[in-house]
């Protein structure tokens, strides 16, 4: 026994120390600064050279340091930033007026010799910028003076104002002098916050820049903290270790409103989540009929109801609320077993059996969600095999070489906003992401994308999204809801576009 | 001696290669990561471009030569996800790692070794029944569960520790124990069954009989022998925890080569993934001839010469 002693002695001190010393963790993360705040998200910024990325969360971090032309405000209408104004001088030509007296981090002036650096940097042959497909309509960009750009497009493009909104400024001087490497590890741009510290997987610190021409933001520093595990997010977010913590799946809503210091925030969001129907398949899948039978046989809104717990808003078509286009009179189809049958056996097809692909983790209770809706689809007379690709590389290349199975998940959701990317790349003959052809709806997304008179264009857009309700080439999802939790010293409200903007926090 | 290590040095050198041509046959195989590094819209044209930017058109035999031949050089080429030399974010995240292990395999080694000689010592008392109780959870608790279960308690409940991060000493507490919780079990049933078997030695028998102390007996002949296979199995186990940290890395948000490796893995990037296996298994290979010298030390009848051929 005093053998055994000799070791439970120590091992008990050093509890009874533990135990002494503990609370102070607690603490420690509060006392670092009153206006200082943590968030933490899945996963750590891919570049801080913006210019490298097209990850969202990767441009939310980055969009505390850069600048845009134009950005969107919190109704996510598209407002002045660096540029302030804009018109059109012709068909294909854009004119586009700077803020002055704009300084980079650096002291660097913003001028329009950095837009036209910017965007040709984008295109420089070696420079692996996956945004070349942002600005493929432009043609080049011309200055007429240090405050005025002409932006010279290919074709005539509406969508140049959306465009905008992600064209990030870098100092031309700084990046030719510090090189492409330094500039990703050391970022220099114009917005509210600079750049402190990144240690790759761990944090990312920003600081107040107190010259932004918009005044002193509210949040001093700011430190972002890559936690992939939930639970340990959830956890960060209860003992104060973080103050704002993204993708809060529905079912831990309840342990996250048990926290007196923590409150639920949820915003209806930019991104659907749809169940592709490969029609360019063939067979059965072909016929219109049976896609729109497949449409009346899933009780959408049942299954939001039941396992993403009511946070989820049901599709009209191929776009929700929050993209300007959208038509809100366009009915959605109604859970209907006995139309389902009744259009089945018109096209002849009462014995199909088909097989559905999702992946698992990519969005919130995802897997979940495909098999609910394969078990009603079995269940209304269309047997229906789930197949999980838990492995997102395999599932993207099965969507890329449109070799899907017959329905296939896809959730989608591009900074840009602008409606014909929610169009042209799911449902375009041929795109890499379309399993669907219909020569008349790729001529009204044609037509669309290159309409400049808004309310024709808007016209055209109705027109298209009720011939795509109608054709039925997806079950029409939902609309996710973007759930976050934050610790009650924060005043903040999510945005509709899944981004983060430290200058709309305050205390 | 020196001898045997200059072969232990060229067979090294055999294993790591032939580790270097499975991972590059393997990865591979695995597909083109080109679409992984593009968004899904972007075009055929993008695709086909950035390929050529990363080399991926060159035949495989070619592309295996220019890896090999720049290896050699510590140059694993530039990550495709990160653009940034491989080798350096490996050696960014490198210290994490370790820290947490030896950390992990230390708290592993401090409870596991007293707690498996005084079951054995004990043996079929109430102490050794809790123990073998307490190995049998360690073993068979999978460390996620006890990860969460520890930041539950100790992060969110007590508020003792930080529940992710590494921020100073006292974020080390709850990662080092869920890791070297598994280790922990199986090093106190290894000390145990060792010093079990020594005890029962004739020469621990005739030391008792002549009167030498108990202590004696049991710290210094007996532990010193049963320590043989405790240190082949703590060397292996340091390099099951350096590549097995994964988990407890992605949970406890540690930022180690551990997370770095399944990130490289999923987005397919090569240089990456080559540059953390042939770290990791240069320093597995290190590791294991550490311990083989450090037999001659524990057991001075082994001897290493030259094989009589």
């Amino acid at each position: 026994m005093r053998r055994a002693i000799r070791f439970i002695v120590p091992l008990l001190t050093l509890a009874v120390v533990l135990i002494a010393v503990g609370p102070a963790a607690r603490d420690a993360a509060r006392a670092a600064g009153e206006r200082d705040i943590t968030i933490a998200q899945g996963i750590d910024a891919e570049f801080l050279d913006v210019q490298m990325t097209n990850n969202i969360v990767t441009l939310i971090i980055n969009g505390s340091i850069y600048d845009t032309l134009l950005t969107r405000d919190k109704q996510l209408q598209i407002t002045p930033r660096l540029a302030t104004a804009y018109k059109l001088v012709s068909e294909k030509v854009w004119e586009v007026k700077l803020r002055s007296g704009v300084k980079f981090h650096n002291g660097e002036p913003f001028d329009a010799s950095a837009v036209k650096f910017s965007f040709e940097r984008i295109y420089r042959p070696d420079f692996k910028s996956p945004q070349k497909g942002w600005f493929g309509t432009i043609d080049r960009v011309e200055v007429v003076d240090p405050t005025t750009v002409r932006f010279h497009t290919k074709v005539p493009d509406p969508a140049m104002p959306a465009r905008m909104t992600l064209m990030y400024q870098l100092a031309p001087k700084y990046v030719a002098q510090v090189g492409d490497v330094q500039a990703n590890l050391k970022p220099v741009g114009t917005g509210p916050f600079k750049f402190v510290e990144w240690s790759k997987n761990e944090r990312i610190v920003v600081e107040a820049n107190d010259e932004h021409w918009t005044g002193k933001p509210a949040v001093r520093r700011a430190t972002w903290r890559p936690i992939p595990e939930l639970g340990a997010r959830i956890a960060a977010l209860q003992t104060g270790q973080a103050d704002l913590i993204v993708n809060v799946p529905p079912d831990q809503l309840p342990a996250l409103s048990a926290t007196r210091t923590v409150r639920v925030e949820k915003i209806p969001s930019c991104r659907i989540i749809y169940f592709g129907i490969a029609q360019i398949k063939g067979g059965a899948l072909a016929d219109r009929r049976v896609r729109q039978a497949i449409n009346h046989a899933v009780d959408v809104q049942g299954i939001l109801d039941a396992v993403l717990l009511g946070n989820g808003k049901r599709i009209n078509s191929s776009m929700p609320p929050n993209v300007w286009g959208y038509d809100p009179s366009i009915p959605l189809y109604d859970y209907n077993p006995q139309k389902a049958k009744e259009l089945l056996a018109a096209a002849g097809q009462t014995n199909l059996t088909l097989t559905l692909q999702a992946p698992n983790g990519r969005w919130a209770m995802d897997k979940d969600i495909a098999q609910a809706v394969a078990g009603q689809l079995t269940e209304n007379g269309i047997k229906t095999n789930v197949k999980i690709i838990g492995e997102w590389g395999s599932y993207v290349r099965s969507v890329l070489d449109h070799k899907t199975e017959d329905i296939f998940m896809n959730g989608w959701c591009l900074p840009s906003l602008e409606p014909d990317h929610w169009v042209t790349p799911n449902l375009h003959t041929g795109e890499p992401v379309s399993q669907y052809s219909n020569p008349e709806v790729d001529k009204l997304m044609e037509a669309a994308r290159a309409e400049m008179n808004v309310e024709k264009r808007k016209q055209l857009y109705a027109q298209l999204l009720r011939l795509i309700r109608d054709d039925a080439p997806w079950i029409f999802g939902y609309q996710q809801m973007d759930i976050y939790g934050v610790n009650t010293r924060l005043k903040w409200t999510p945005r509709g576009d899944e981004s983060i903007r430290l200058t709309e926090i305050g205390f | 001696m020196l001898a045997y290590l200059a072969r232990r040095l060229l067979q090294s050198v055999l294993v790591l290669l032939g580790v270097s041509v499975i991972v590059f046959g393997l990865l591979h195989l695995t597909g083109d990561p080109t679409r992984l590094l593009l968004p899904l819209e972007a075009r055929e044209e993008d695709v086909r471009q950035l390929r050529t930017l990363l080399g991926l058109d060159d035949p495989l035999w070619l592309q295996y030569v220019r890896f090999l031949s720049r290896a050699v050089r510590g140059d694993f080429g530039l990550s495709f996800k990160h653009q940034v030399p491989a080798l350096g974010l490996i050696l960014s995240t490198l210290p994490a790692t370790l820290q947490l292990t030896v950390a992990g395999l230390s708290l592993a080694l401090v409870v596991a070794v007293p707690v498996g000689i005084l079951a054995a010592l004990r043996r079929n008392s109430l102490l050794d029944a809790v123990c073998s109780v307490g190995v049998l959870l360690g073993q068979a608790m999978p460390v996620y569960w006890l990860g969460l279960l520890l930041i539950l308690v100790f992060a969110v409940w007590l508020g003792w520790f930080p529940a992710a991060g590494r921020d100073g000493l006292r974020s080390f507490v709850l990662p080092a124990c869920a890791l070297g919780a598994f280790s922990m079990a199986r090093i106190a049933r290894l000390a145990r069954s060792g010093m079990l078997e020594v005890l029962a030695q004739d020469y621990v028998r005739t030391a008792r009989s002549a009167g030498v102390r108990a202590f004696v007996v049991t710290y210094k002949y007996a532990l010193k022998n049963a320590a043989i296979p405790l240190v082949t199995v703590i060397g292996l186990e340091f390099g099951i925890l350096l590549g097995g940290a994964v988990i407890t890395e992605t949970i406890f948000a540690w930022p180690g080569v551990g997370r770095l490796a399944v990130d490289a893995i999923f987005s397919r990037d090569y240089p990456l993934v080559q540059a953390i296996v042939a770290v990791l298994a240069t320093l597995f290979v290190l590791i294991n001839l550490a311990v083989d010298l450090v037999y001659t030390y524990l057991d001075p009848r082994i001897v290493y010469v030259r094989s009589a051929r």
